[in-house]
């Protein structure tokens, strides 16, 4: 039975920068369920990224209720925070974010070494996750020596490798060939019906038919609903 | 920790290198600032350090070792007499004009003392001995005053107010704060340094066993009038302190000090702080993903850590070599491990204090700012 991951309530976001306001997201009741892979369309800057923020508890609501696995997240200090988004939420941001300083393998393991495995079984685990994305011989390398798919591939890898419930995935595929997207969307759909929630962002319609059920935002509204 | 620290480190060499100048220069200049302290105040209180008397007898006025004045020679008998007391050895100071065969000139501070007492003879000798001062004409010298010898010989002869003299005890580093010491008896340094016979600069005390430097002290303190009486190590500090705050010495060295970790602290701060900004992006992906705030406070700690051990590393050795060198120019004194244990809190202080602005900005950025 899927069961409810991840739950915004009369969620709303709203930006002020000097005298003008933005609503980046109106209210929006939405429910992320395990097994299931939910396609978020919409044009540039109608509140996708906002969206699956608010899901990932990297931004707070202005209004409303964000539950993460049923808690209730404003209510939880920075530690706590911290260690829901760490148990429970991969992230694969859209402009990839690999921490610059570190090496493509330190970058994978670093979740794990925050959860607090030894070093040893980290690296192992974030070298066995790598090979699965195809960049077994690309461990050292800085990101800033990866080609946009490679780190794209890297951030993929660093999402998944703590087995996370939630992943939430801004433009995933916007710097990979064909061949890389099939394989990319094929696992996270495999991952979905293993009972992960899987949230995609994305302008390409080829992904639509690997969705379980689609968003359209525009405005900062969910104009559209469907579920394939 | 410390392998993400490094990683940083190493990616953002040349900040890296720039915060570990700072540590470098500032604990390089307080430590050489400090030794120079060390080195003044050693010579200060040389005399008194030196002497092996337990009480150090002088006129009531006198507050320093430098600067004695004169007291009666009557009191000498007298001490004899008060109970603990073991010798009651008179010693002169005087100044005098020392002039060598080649012309040199120099002002010298005589010290005539007792024998065989000798309760403040030379220290640090390196060639002859204290017994070498009993023969007629002789005085002691050291080999850091004379710019003009190279070698200082036993035998050397030179003119003291006028009358010759020879030197027949050499010392390496047995220098005064007010300049020259040269050590003779107590007779030629009257003789020279024309002090009468009943005065005498101050009266040194050795104290009976089985009895306290201080008991006796109160006891002279209570019994005799226009005279003081001074455990050694006491007069020693009295003396320091009166030098210190005539001198601005003490003033000065402090405020050196204190804007040697001012400017270190600025230093480390703003490129530790310069080199967060730079990489705020990463902290805040690290915080997207998981890391709470006392993790990156710990990262940028770490990295402060590491700069400040390399810092003062360098540091440390840059000091030891300054004092070699400068043992040479006769200028002598010893870092204790008290004040390596300093150096290396000051070390932490600047570095992690540097380090607060950085760690106040990187706590405040969202995880949310991954996204711009
Ligand atoms: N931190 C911010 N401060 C001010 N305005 C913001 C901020 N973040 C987003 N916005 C605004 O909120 C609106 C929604 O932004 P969002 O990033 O969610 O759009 P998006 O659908 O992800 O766009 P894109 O497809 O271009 O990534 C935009 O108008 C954007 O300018
Ligand atoms: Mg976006």
């Amino acid at each position: 039975m899927p069961e409810v991951l991840a739950r915004l309530e009369q969620a709303k976001k709203v930006y002020r920068t000097g005298d003008t306001t933005i609503v980046a997201l109106d209210s929006t009741t939405l429910d992320i369920r395990s097994q299931e892979l939910v396609l978020v369309e919409g044009p540039s800057g109608s509140g996708k990224t906002t969206l699956i923020s608010l899901i990932g508890c990297v931004i707070y609501p202005t209004e409303g209720k964000v539950f993460v696995r049923n808690i209730h997240t404003s209510g939880l200090n920075d530690r706590q925070l911290s260690k829901l988004r760490l148990k429970n939420i991969g992230f694969v941001f859209q402009n990839f974010n690999l921490i610059a300083p570190f090496s493509a393998l330190d970058n994978v393991a670093f979740p794990l070494r925050l959860m607090g495995k030894s070093g040893r079984e980290a690296y192992k685990e974030a070298r066995q996750q790598l090979e699965k994305l195809g960049l077994a011989d690309r461990g050292k390398n800085l990101p800033r020596e990866l080609s946009g798919g490679q780190k794209q591939r890297v951030a993929i890898a660093r999402a998944l490798v703590a087995n996370p419930r939630i992943l939430l995935c801004d433009e995933p595929t916007a710097s990979l060939d064909h061949d890389s997207l099939k394989k990319i969307m094929t696992e996270l759909r495999n991952l979905s019906q293993e009972g992960k929630a899987v949230v995609v962002v994305t302008h390409d319609p080829r992904l639509e038919e690997y969705a379980d059920r689609i968003i359209r935002v525009e405005d900062g509204r969910i104009v559209d609903e469907v579920t394939g | 920790m410390f392998r993400q620290a490094l990683q940083f480190i190493n990616y953002d060499k040349p900040k890296a290198f720039g915060a570990t100048l700072g540590v470098l220069v500032a604990i390089f200049l307080i430590g050489q600032q400090a030794g120079i302290f060390i080195f003044l105040t050693s010579l200060m209180t040389s005399l008194v350090d030196n002497s092996k008397a337990d009480i150090w007898v002088v006129n009531d006025k006198a507050r320093d070792a430098n600067r004695l004045g004169t007291l009666d020679m009557r009191y000498v008998q007298e001490l004899k007499s008060v109970p603990g007391v073991d010798i009651a050895s008179p010693l002169v100071l005087a100044g005098a004009s020392a002039k060598l065969q080649n012309g040199e000139q120099l002002p010298v501070q005589l010290i005539g003392v007792e024998a065989p007492e000798f309760l403040l003879e030379p220290w640090r000798v390196v060639k002859g001995s204290k017994f070498g001062l009993l023969s007629n004409g002789a005085v002691s010298a050291d080999v850091f005053d004379f710019k003009s010898i190279d070698t200082l010989r036993i035998g050397e002869p030179l003119e003291v107010n006028g009358v010759r003299s020879y030197v027949r005890t050499v010392t390496r580093g047995a220098r005064g704060f007010g300049g020259t010491l040269m050590v003779t008896t107590i007779n030629q340094a009257r003789k020279l340094g024309k002090v009468p016979v009943y005065k005498a600069s101050a009266i040194l005390l050795t104290v009976q066993p089985g009895f306290s430097a201080d008991s006796v002290v109160a006891a002279i303190n209570r019994n005799f009038f226009g005279v003081r009486a001074w455990e050694r190590e006491a007069f020693s500090r009295q003396t320091r302190q009166e030098n210190l705050s005539n001198s601005g010495i003490g003033t000065s060295t402090f405020t050196l000090i204190i804007f040697a970790i001012i400017s270190g602290m600025v230093i480390i701060g703003l490129t530790l702080y310069s080199a967060a900004i730079e990489r705020l992006n990463d902290y805040a992906t690290m915080k997207a993903i998981g890391a709470s705030n006392a993790y990156v406070t710990r990262i940028i700690l770490a990295q402060a850590l590491l700069i400040a051990t390399v810092g003062f590393a360098m540091a440390a050795g840059l000091l030891v070599a300054f004092q070699r060198g400068i043992a040479n120019a006769g200028v002598l004194f010893n870092y204790g491990s008290m004040l390596w244990v300093g150096l290396l809190l000051a070390t932490l202080f600047l570095s992690l204090g540097g380090a607060l602005l950085a760690i106040f900005r990187i706590r405040k950025v969202e995880p949310a700012s991954v996204f711009r």
